[in-house]
Formats: C-alpha cells, structure tokens, sequence
C-alpha cells in the first residue's frame, strides 16, 4: 500500500510503502491492511503506525480524515509529526501547562474546556509518539 | 534661486528617501516570496478538502448540513481584508471603495449588512462611515498563521449556526502577479461545493460506495469548518501576497521618481555652482580692472 499525508505546512509523507497502517480513527483505533475496503473517516487525536515489513514508524497525528481507495491511503491532517521530530520536553511542559489550566476554566465556557482537553490530548500523544524514536 | 546649501540640502533629503524607498522594495519582496511560499504549501491541503466535500455532498445532498443550506440572505457578514500599513499603492482604496459599493447598492439584497474588518486600513476607512461594524481583527496580518485565523473563522460559524447570520460575504485583493492584483467579493457561507477544475478524474471512483466511518455528516460536521477556516486562511494570504507586490510596485516607482528629482537637483545644483563662480570671477576682474 502507498501512504500519503498532507497537512496545510505541505505534504509530510509522500508515498510510503507499508504493509499495514493504524490509524487514531475517531471511534477508536483502526488498522488497514491491503485489500480493505473503500473508506472515508474522521480521525482523532492520536499516534498512526506504520508497519512495513518489520520496519516501524510511528506519528502524532491531530484531527483530519483518512480516505482508503484501492492501494492508496490517504491522510488529510492538521498536524504530523514523526516520532524523531518531536520535542519531549517542550510536549511535557505543554502537558503541565494544559493541565493546570484546565482547572481555572469556569463551567460557563464548555468550548474553551474542549480545547483545553483537546491540547492536553495533543501533548499526551506527542510524548507517547516521541518516546518510541528507537522503537 | 535657491542657494546652494539649500539643494546641497535637498539632495541629502532625496537621496536619504530613495535609500528608504528602496530597503522598502526588498523588505515587500522578501515577503511575498513568503506569503506564496505558505499558499504553496497549503494548497494541496484545501484541494483535499474540496475534493472530500465534493464527493460526500454530492452523496447527501445539499440539505444535508447547515453549512450547505442556502437559506434567505437577510442577515449578511461582510468580511473586509485590507492591509495594515499604506505605502502600497491603490491597494486599500481599491478594497474599501468595492465594499462600500457593495454596502450601498444592495448588491446582495440583504436585510442587514454588517462588517467584519481585518487590517487597520479598512478599520480607518469604515470607522468614519455610517456603517455597522461587527468585529474588528487586528494583529492579524503581522503574523498569520491558520490558528490565529481559524479562530476567526470558528467564531463566525458559530454565529451562522446559531441563526445570527445567513450569510458570509468576504472582499479581499487577489493576488494576480507581483504587479496586478484582482478585488474579489466572494461567498464563504453557505458553502457551495465545488469540484476541483485540474483533479485528474479517478476512473476508480466510478460505481465505488465509499464507507463512512462514523457517518457523512460526521465527515461534513468535521470538514467543512475547516474547510471554512481553509478558505479565510488563502484569502488572507493573497490579500498579504497581494499587498506586499502592490507595495514592491509602489516602492519601484517612487525609488525611480526619487532618481530622476536627484539628477535634476545634481543639474540644477552644479548650474548653481558654475553661476557663483562666474559671478565671484567678475567681480575680481572688474576689481582688478578699477585699480589700474
């Protein structure tokens, strides 16, 4: 299968050979392997793996859809980083952060709330994702 | 005349502008090579998501999300984007004439119009007028980035979900070249799909039912506010690619004038020069003359 990802900096994967991708699908985690069926889905907040053989990449991945059509996967993303491209660190201050604010925001905005949880989440996957640079 | 320590002056002045005017120009190409260089980048981004919105419409119709409804257009936001600085040519007063045309003649046969302002200049222009302004964006244009307009962006979906607006007009400079720019006036809400003009037609599509996971208007209650924010992030950056070529243009023409006043004020300074001279000649002549 080839794997294309194209998020608004440009595309980020361009054709990448893989054997089975798993995907944070916004009901829960999905794997594709070839010969699957014709498919659009939304996509949550979450680490894609990528397995070719017994090579394994892993990314962050923020939001978006994937679209499956014959041999060809395609993902439209906000954010994708790989795992070697990102900095735990800053993630884990990101992560401090988040949390604490999300205590001071008052119950009258559930939006803010959302996108507070939503940065947290970001922050979770990123330090997962980054954790596995030799994996 | 003027005295020579006043051109002497003058061509210092002239000469200190030109070198401003000129700094001006690299500073607007530089950007603009920036501002295309983003919309590059993004392109194949909004052209997915067109694409998907063309395929999952065409699939539910168009009564399928509110985003694509056509309702009546009583309530209309117009969001105007200008820039923040001048020095740009007709690049503002192009924009903010189009609009207030539009605001006046009742192009859109809307019951209430109301403006949302991106840049100072537009903000300047409309705050002196009797119109209804709603927002005001600025710190916007120093630095766009797609969180910072989709912000924005989130804000006015809000209110059309919600019933305050039916519609969401923007006029902005498209960028035609780096020495011709295009004022357009285009709707952002409702969307109308399109389908992309250059995508080469997947024959493979033909006949397949796609799976939607969860369900099509999960896909479209994900996409097209993107999609919105998509579409306000490219106006933004041509209207920033386009002032940027219109302020290049500008400072081209102002850097030539600026030469062509020094190399009148050099003539008329060294005429000067030549007059004294003779003058001082004369006078030591006829001096010398007057003592034989």
């Amino acid at each position: 299968m080839k794997l294309d990802v194209v998020t608004k900096i440009g595309a980020v994967v361009r054709s990448m050979d893989a054997t089975e991708v798993v995907l944070p699908g916004s009901l829960g985690e999905m794997g594709i392997l070839p010969g699957h069926k014709a498919l659009i889905a939304g996509l949550g907040v979450g680490p894609m793996i990528v397995r070719s053989g017994t090579d394994e990449a892993w990314f962050a991945l923020a939001g978006g859809f994937v679209e499956v059509l014959g041999e060809d996967i395609r993902v439209l993303t906000e954010t994708c980083e790989r795992a070697d491209q990102i900095d735990v660190e800053r993630a884990q201050a990101k992560l401090q952060e988040s949390t604490a604010r999300l205590d001071t925001v008052p119950p009258t905005e559930p939006e803010l709330y959302n996108l507070v949880r939503e940065s947290i989440r970001k922050a979770q996957t990123r330090i997962a994702v980054g954790g596995r640079k030799h994996g | 005349m003027a005295t020579l320590k006043q051109i002497r002056r003058r061509l210092t002045s002239v000469r200190n502008t030109q070198k401003i005017t000129r700094a001006m120009k690299l500073v607007a190409a530089a950007k603009l090579r920036r501002a295309q260089d983003n919309m590059t980048r993004a392109r194949p981004y909004a052209r997915r998501i067109r694409q998907v919105i063309w395929d999952v419409s065409e699939r539910t119709g168009r009564e399928s999300h509110q985003l694509l409804e056509v309702r009546e257009e009583k309530k209309a936001l117009m969001i105007v984007i200008t820039s923040d600085r001048g020095m740009c040519g007709a690049f503002n007063s192009n924009i903010n004439r189009r609009a207030e045309r539009y605001l006046r003649g009742g192009e859109g046969d809307h019951e209430e119009i109301s403006l949302a302002l991106i840049g100072r200049k537009g903000r300047d222009y409309f705050r002196r007028r009797p119109y209804a302004i709603d927002k005001e964006y600025m710190e916007v244009l120093s630095d766009p980035s797609f969180g910072i307009v989709s912000q924005i962006g989130r804000e006015i979906i809000a209110r059309y979900i919600d019933g305050g607006l039916d519609a969401v007009y923007i006029v902005y400079n498209e960028f035609k070249s780096a020495i011709s720019q295009k004022v357009v006036v285009e709707r952002l809400l409702p969307i109308v799909p399109e389908r992309e003009p250059d995508a080469e037609i997947d024959t493979r599509l033909e006949g397949i039912e796609f799976a939607y996971e969860p369900s099509r208007t999960a896909i479209l209650d994900s996409v097209l506010p993107l999609y919105v924010n998509v579409r306000l992030y490219f106006a933004v950056l041509e209207s920033l690619a386009a002032e940027m070529g219109a302020r290049m243009t500008a400072m081209e023409s102002a850097t030539k004038n600026a030469g062509e006043l020094l190399s009148r004020l050099t003539l008329q300074y060294n005429k000067a020069r030549q007059a004294m001279i003779t003058t001082e000649m004369l006078e030591i002549v006829s001096g010398a003359e007057a003592l034989k």
